[in-house]
Order: C-alpha cells, then sequence, then structure tokens
C-alpha cells in the first residue's frame, strides 16, 4: 500500500518549501502512514531544537582588528595551485626560488641587527634581549628591580596615565595572580605596531607581561627558545634555567610572560589569565576588558 | 527567523561605493554584514577566534576583491561565496575544528524558574551547536545559511552553488543525523 513514502520529502514539508499539489500529498501519506509519521515527529522536533540557533553579534573592535591588517605589508605573492603534480613539474624553479628567499631572509636579519642592535627593530620584531639580559643572574632584590623596569625603547608611564593616550583601550581591574597588582605600564612601538608592557608586583617579586599583536616578533637576545607545552597550554620557553619566560598567543594577540621566581604553575595562572580575557572580549562580553593593541 | 534586512538597492549602492575605494563605504557595508559572517563563521567552526580570523579574512577579500562584482548575483550570495570558501580553506587547513567546549549533549531539566529556564536554553543551543559542527561542511554550510541566516532553498542554493533539490536533500540528511545525536536533548526538551 505505501510504495510511496515520502521520507525524502519530509524536510521540505516541514520547512513548507514543497509546491501545494506535493504538499497534500505528503500530507494524505501521512495520515495513513504511522512510519512515516514518526518521522515527521522526529524531523519536526528537529527542526524546532535547530531554531535555538541564532545569529551572533560580531565583537565590536572586530573593524579595528581588519584596519590592523590592512597597514600589514602585503605578503609575497604564492602560487594559486599547490598539488604534488604541480609541485613535481616545477620543483627545479620553486627550488631556485627558495633559495633566492632563504638568501633575502639572511641579509634582512643581517641588516635589522646592524641597525638596531639590541633594541625595536625594522619589520615588526621586538628584541627583549636587553631586559631579560639582567634578570638572569640577578638576586631576588636586583631582579625584582630589573623586572619592574620599563623594557629598552618603551616609554616610561605611569599608571594613571590616561588609557587612550597610551594606547590601551582597557586594562582587567583583577590581577592575574593573588597578591599581585598592576604598577606600572609601558608603551614601545614596533613598526606601525605598540607593544604594551605590563608589571604587576606583590613588594619583593615582580613579572612582566608583554602584549602585542600577532605580526610582531619576539626575539630573546642570545637565548634560544623552544615550543613547549605547561599544563595545557602551547606556547615558546626561553631556554633560560635562570628565568621563566614564556610567549604565548590567542587569536590575533600574543603575549610574553617574563618573570624569575613563577613556578610553571603561576606561569600557567597568568597565561590562562590572559587568554581568557581575550576570549572574554571576543565573546561579546559587555564589560570590554580585553588588552587592545594599536 | 531573520530575513535579509538590505534589498538590492542598498547592496548595488554599497558595491558601487566599494569598488570606488570609499573608506566610508566600504565601513558600512561591514557594519551591514559582519554579524552575518561572522555568525556563519562561527557556526562553522565552533571556534570564536577562528570565526573572527576569519571574518577578517573575508571582508580584507571582499575589500580586494569587490571590482570583480559584477551585480549579476546579489550583493550577499557573492558575499557567502567568499565566506564559505574562507571557511572551507581554513577547514583544509586544520583538516577539523576543535568542537565547542562546554557544549554538551546531556539530558537537561527544566526547574521552571526564569533563570534556571535561562541556563537551560543556552544549554540546549549549545548543545545544538556542538552537534552542528559535527555534520560535514556541506551539511553544516546548509543548515547554518537555513537556521541563523533564514534563506530560502533558492538562496542557499544559489549560496553554496548546487541545485535547490541538492539544498533539500542535504537538509532532509542534517535532520536525520541531528535527530540521533541530539535524541537525548529531543526526549528532555519534550
Amino acid at each position: 500500500m505505501f510504495l510511496n513514502h515520502v521520507s525524502s520529502k519530509i524536510s521540505s514539508y516541514c520547512h513548507d518549501a514543497l509546491p501545494p499539489e506535493e504538499a497534500a500529498r505528503v500530507s494524505a501519506h501521512l495520515e495513513q502512514c504511522q512510519r512515516c509519521r514518526r518521522r515527521h515527529a522526529k524531523t519536526a522536533s528537529i527542526v524546532e531544537l535547530l531554531g535555538y540557533l541564532e545569529r551572533i553579534r560580531a565583537p565590536v573592535l572586530l573593524w579595528d582588528d581588519i584596519e590592523m591588517r590592512r597597514r600589514r605589508p602585503a605578503p609575497l605573492p604564492v602560487p594559486e595551485t599547490s598539488t604534488s603534480a604541480w609541485l613535481l613539474r616545477r620543483r627545479g624553479p620553486i627550488a631556485a626560488v627558495a633559495a633566492l628567499l632563504v638568501a633575502m631572509a639572511a641579509l634582512e636579519t643581517l641588516r635589522v641587527t646592524n641597525e638596531s642592535p639590541g633594541g625595536a627593530g625594522i619589520f615588526d620584531e621586538l628584541d627583549l634581549g636587553a631586559y631579560l639580559h639582567p634578570v638572569q643572574a640577578a638576586s631576588p632584590a636586583a631582579s625584582y628591580r630589573a623586572l619592574a623596569r620599563a623594557a629598552p625603547g618603551f616609554d616610561s608611564r605611569e599608571r594613571d596615565d590616561p588609557l587612550l593616550a597610551s594606547g590601551l583601550r582597557s586594562v582587567p581591574d583583577a590581577s592575574p595572580l593573588p597578591g599581585y597588582h598592576l604598577q606600572a605600564q609601558h608603551i614601545g612601538s614596533v613598526g606601525a605596531h605598540r607593544v604594551v608592557q605590563l608589571i604587576y608586583g606583590n613588594g619583593s617579586e615582580a613579572f612582566s607581561v608583554f602584549v602585542a599583536p600577532a605580526s610582531v616578533r619576539f626575539r630573546f637576545g642570545s637565548q634560544s627558545a623552544f615550543d613547549t607545552v605547561v599544563q595545557g597550554i602551547r606556547c615558546v620557553k626561553v631556554d633560560c634555567p635562570m628565568q621563566q619566560t614564556y610567549a604565548f598567543h590567542e587569536g590575533n594577540y600574543q603575549w610574553v610572560l617574563v618573570s624569575k621566581s613563577l613556578d610553571q604553575a603561576r606561569a600557567a595562572i597568568v597565561m590562562r589569565y590572559f587568554i581568557a580575557t581575550h576570549q572574554r572580549e571576543v565573546d561579546n562580553d559587555a564589560r570590554q576588558t580585553r588588552i587592545f593593541v594599536r | 527567523m531573520f530575513r535579509a534586512e538590505t534589498g538590492p538597492t542598498f547592496e548595488s549602492r554599497q558595491g558601487e561605493g566599494c569598488k570606488g575605494g570609499r573608506e566610508e563605504e566600504f565601513r558600512t557595508l561591514f557594519e551591514a554584514y559582519k554579524d552575518r559572517v561572522f555568525s556563519l563563521a562561527f557556526h562553522f567552526t565552533g571556534d570564536t577566534p577562528l570565526a573572527l580570523d576569519i571574518t577578517q579574512e573575508v571582508f580584507l577579500k571582499v575589500l580586494s576583491g569587490i571590482g570583480e562584482f559584477r551585480g549579476q548575483s546579489q550583493f550577499t550570495t557573492w558575499l557567502y561565496r567568499i565566506a564559505v570558501n574562507v571557511c572551507m580553506d581554513e577547514f583544509r587547513r586544520r583538516r577539523r575544528f576543535v568542537p565547542l567546549a562546554q557544549a554538551t549533549n546531556r539530558h537537561l531539566t527544566s526547574l521552571g524558574r526564569p533563570q534556571e529556564e535561562a541556563l537551560v536554553r543556552r544549554q540546549v543551543r549549545q548543545a545544538v551547536q556542538a552537534a552542528v559542527v559535527r555534520l560535514t561542511p556541506k551539511l553544516r554550510f546548509t543548515v547554518i545559511l537555513r537556521y541563523v541566516d533564514g534563506l530560502s532553498y533558492e538562496e542557499i542554493a544559489a549560496a553554496l552553488g548546487c541545485s535547490p533539490s541538492a539544498v533539500a536533500a542535504r537538509l532532509n540528511r542534517s535532520h536525520r543525523i541531528l535527530a540521533r545525536q541530539l535524541a537525548t536533548l529531543r526526549r528532555s526538551t519534550d
């Protein structure tokens, strides 16, 4: 009797997207066919559940992020197709271009190093070596002073300076760690970007957090760095036993945490704090507590 | 359900303004469509920072490619095609997206009080979002364009470059899959 089940039409039927005569046929079939009726009930409940999906408002600062990306220099052109056959046919020219690019990159690195030793260079690169070096072998008291000062090239601004004038839209009121307070904020320029240094202290220990757009590259003086995972957070650790310095990122922002005495557990708390601050903002939190650098 | 609030006149005016390189016109266009693009990216990826990156990329592509927009299709159709392509590029790059963190398909109990009802609604929404993120990309786009943007089968077909009957088949298949995935939820909200 029911050779022509209507299961393939049920979604369209629920959406009222069938021509009238087709809808009438489905309706008549449903009255007689228990199997299709069950299917219709299931689909109707799913349609109702999918009604919970809603349009989400984009974060208000999205335009600023787009403007920031528009101001970046255009990347080198990349071939449109990338199949293995294409690569295989052109492996000779590609190898030559790659060698040329490597040579150019090496030349550029030398040029940056020569033009701006130890400081904020061109090409959106920031070398924290001059800031990190004194921290390495310092005593606890000396390291507190070393960490609490502005990094070379950064303007010194007191905490009470107007936030907008410093390029910092807002700073979270709460501290990343219990007992620590925001003591100072300093501003540095790296290419077209601003980098903010926040200093937190508890009277005997201090740590710095540098906040920068993702397009800024950090260097750490003579120290090398390696990828690692600290309590579930993917980050880069500066390879120095005398300090705890981690670079980590989220979306279009990145942070570098410089400390002398924070163990991994407390470093992870600080990292999570800044990542969560960023996520809270992009999740349309009305409090707008994101640190914004421009 | 949300329907397009901007007609062809607005679209063509915006498109022409952007072609002329006027900053303000692009800003107006951005404001008109940013939520639409961000929502599509968010529901596709289930990841807010990634959705932000995708949204930025879409509008940068719109800005750089507005000269190629011929006006033969609706601006929104062109915009959706760019958004879908950027989402797919990101999908191929990452192969999979991290599902929504807190979304679980668990049994929900409504206790009737307003805050608790709001909490249950939020949990249901998160569970539905998480289930949608697990669909294949083709099914996912179809569901998002239908249920988040309220597009007709024809509009979805134009945006995805397929026929309306393919849209109907994809929605039918999506409903079957989601019915299995959200079985517990269906029972608890009945």
